[in-house]
């Protein structure tokens, strides 16, 4: 038996949850995390909207990383979702009061918990949108490889394709697909 | 990778691991220095660049608007329901004291195996004469031997409990340091491979036990050494380290076993008491291999069984209450203080039925 640590409470148990993709762990974190984020944010110039937005932010972060396998558990769960919410709300904050001088250092907030959606580029966002026209199976396939981060094995056996083979090229007929698409958004260059 | 005209790129595979970050840091450099003079392969990866994040995008929201209809209207945990639970807890705790309080003299009582065997009868096996004894003999008893201790001091007060009592009447009066004795004796015991003698503690003693302490270094090593690459967080397993002196030896050895089991979750209080507070020679913290054992003391008090902890001071510091205990197998009790575990094995007498 391979010497192993595991972590032995609570948040152990919602890890798992959400690495077998059950959403009671996702649900389970918003829950326990809304009073103190709701708190915070309402108590710096947000509304309860503001908060749950930030907070379902938050928890969908922590969710990335879990997914990405980049997230090592240190502290507490509720750490962890409740410094995240606290980074984007003030880097939203920040923003809104760009034209300030600032009352917040947007360079001050940690930026590994970032909020990407204040970076999408033009190409991104005609991607994005060539994605919706995209048809089955391909829009699944495409999210499985890059937002669910499955092995082709994984995905072939989820999308009952013969082998990983099978599903790798038809990952790149996807591809190909998305980019035509695209093309028609913008200059696409391949 | 150096020739221009060969365009790494062209590699799909390669590509799609390289914007994933799934290379190893030089065979990027190596890929990334092809990019400075290869314009063609640099658009390329800045457009698989943004599949990835338009893809990365659509998933959060999709995932945002999913999690907004799973917790609609689903209620936030209200941290004022647990100061209601803790203040009910505490005017129960309160009665019950009340309710059993006796009219005894105003000695105070220190002798805390007395208050347990009141408190909780259950504990141990205690053969059917001991366990079906008259309270009002105990009480009888206990109020000689505070009388004694009134008039004739705590050493002849002793003299007569042991007198008036046998068998484990007369070990449950032994002076307590003789008692944190055996658990020091029992840590090093363990760590030198003999079997921890935990069924002789007794069926009215407080029963002392060796706890296991593994901290984050120690963690984190051994990760790494497994080539695991980061924690697995799991809850289904059982420890065996605390119990078997050769695991033990090795400091981080745990076994996962699919029965997770959670008993003694909500009946278990954990408190610490510094280990400086024990006679020299039960000061028995022993490190290897970055874990460590210590002397604990278990107690039944009601439905509630009471861990005492007597660690090293590194951990003094934390905070200790229910809410660090973790789980527990049938055997063993898992308790988690930031970044560092304790196993704490948990002998028949005092598991939960």
């Amino acid at each position: 038996m391979t010497a192993r640590i595991f972590q032995f409470n609570r948040d152990a148990e919602t890890l798992r949850l959400i690495q077998k993709g059950d959403r009671e762990g996702l649900v389970r974190l918003y829950r326990e995390n809304r009073r103190p984020v709701v708190s915070y944010v309402t108590k710096n110039s947000g509304t309860l909207d503001d908060a749950e937005d930030v907070l379902q932010e938050a928890v969908v972060v922590l969710w990335e990383r879990i997914r990405e396998n980049t997230f090592e558990l240190q502290s507490q769960l509720s750490t962890f979702v409740y410094a995240t919410s606290r980074n984007i709300w003030l880097r939203r904050l920040a923003q809104a009061r760009k034209e300030q001088s600032g009352d917040i250092d947007p360079d001050s907030i940690a930026a590994d918990n970032a909020d990407p959606e204040e970076e999408v580029d033009g190409r991104t966002s005609a991607i994005r949108a060539a994605l919706n026209k995209l048809g089955e199976p391909c829009r699944t396939l495409l999210m499985l490889f890059y937002w669910e981060r499955l092995s082709m094995e994984e995905i072939a056996a989820n999308m009952g394709f013969a082998n990983a083979d099978t599903a790798k090229a038809k990952k790149y007929q996807c591809k190909e697909q998305l980019r035509r698409l695209a093309a028609k958004e913008i200059s696409w260059t391949t | 990778m150096d020739d221009v005209n060969n365009h790494w790129t062209d590699d799909e595979d390669l590509l799609e691991r390289f914007v994933l970050d799934r290379i190893a840091t030089k065979e990027r450099d190596a890929l990334e220095k092809h990019l400075e003079a290869c314009w063609a392969c640099k658009m390329r990866v800045e457009n698989e660049i943004a599949m990835a994040q338009a893809l990365r995008l659509e998933g959060r929201f999709r995932l945002k608007q999913e999690l907004k209809k799973l917790v609609a209207g689903v209620p936030p945990v209200q941290s004022v329901g647990w100061r209601w639970v803790a203040a009910a807890a505490l005017l129960l705790a309160v009665g019950t004291w009340l309710v059993r309080r006796e009219p005894v003299p105003d000695t105070i009582v220190k002798d805390q195996e007395v208050q347990v065997e009141e408190a909780s009868p259950r504990l141990g096996h205690q053969p059917p004469s001991a366990a079906q004894g008259q309270p009002t003999d105990r009480l009888a008893e206990r109020r000689r031997t505070d009388v004694d201790r009134q008039s004739t001091g705590p050493d002849r007060a002793d003299a007569a409990a042991t007198s008036a009592g046998a068998g484990t009447e007369q070990r449950r009066r032994l002076p307590r340091e003789e008692q944190p004795a055996r658990a020091a004796e029992e840590a090093l015991m363990a760590l030198e491979g003999a079997a921890v003698p935990l069924a002789d503690a007794g069926p009215d003693m407080d029963v002392w036990v060796t706890a296991l302490v593994i901290d984050e270094k120690a963690k984190k090593g051994d990760t790494t050494a497994a080539g695991e690459g980061q924690v697995q967080p799991l809850t289904d397993f059982t420890a065996r380290a605390a119990q078997a002196p050769s695991t033990a030896k090795k400091g981080l050895a745990m076994e996962s076993v699919d029965r997770p089991q959670f008993k003694l979750k909500h009946n278990v209080s954990v408190r610490q008491e510094s280990q400086l507070a024990l006679p020299a020679t039960q000061q028995a913290t022993l490190t290897k291999d970055g874990g460590a054992t210590f002397p604990a003391k278990l107690q039944q008090l009601g439905d509630t069984l009471v861990v005492t902890l007597y660690p090293e001071s590194r951990i003094q510091q934390v905070r200790l209450d229910q809410s660090v205990v973790a789980s527990s197998a049938d055997d063993t009790l898992f308790i988690m203080l930031e970044g560092q575990y304790i196993v704490v094995p948990l002998p028949a007498a005092i598991r939960k039925k």
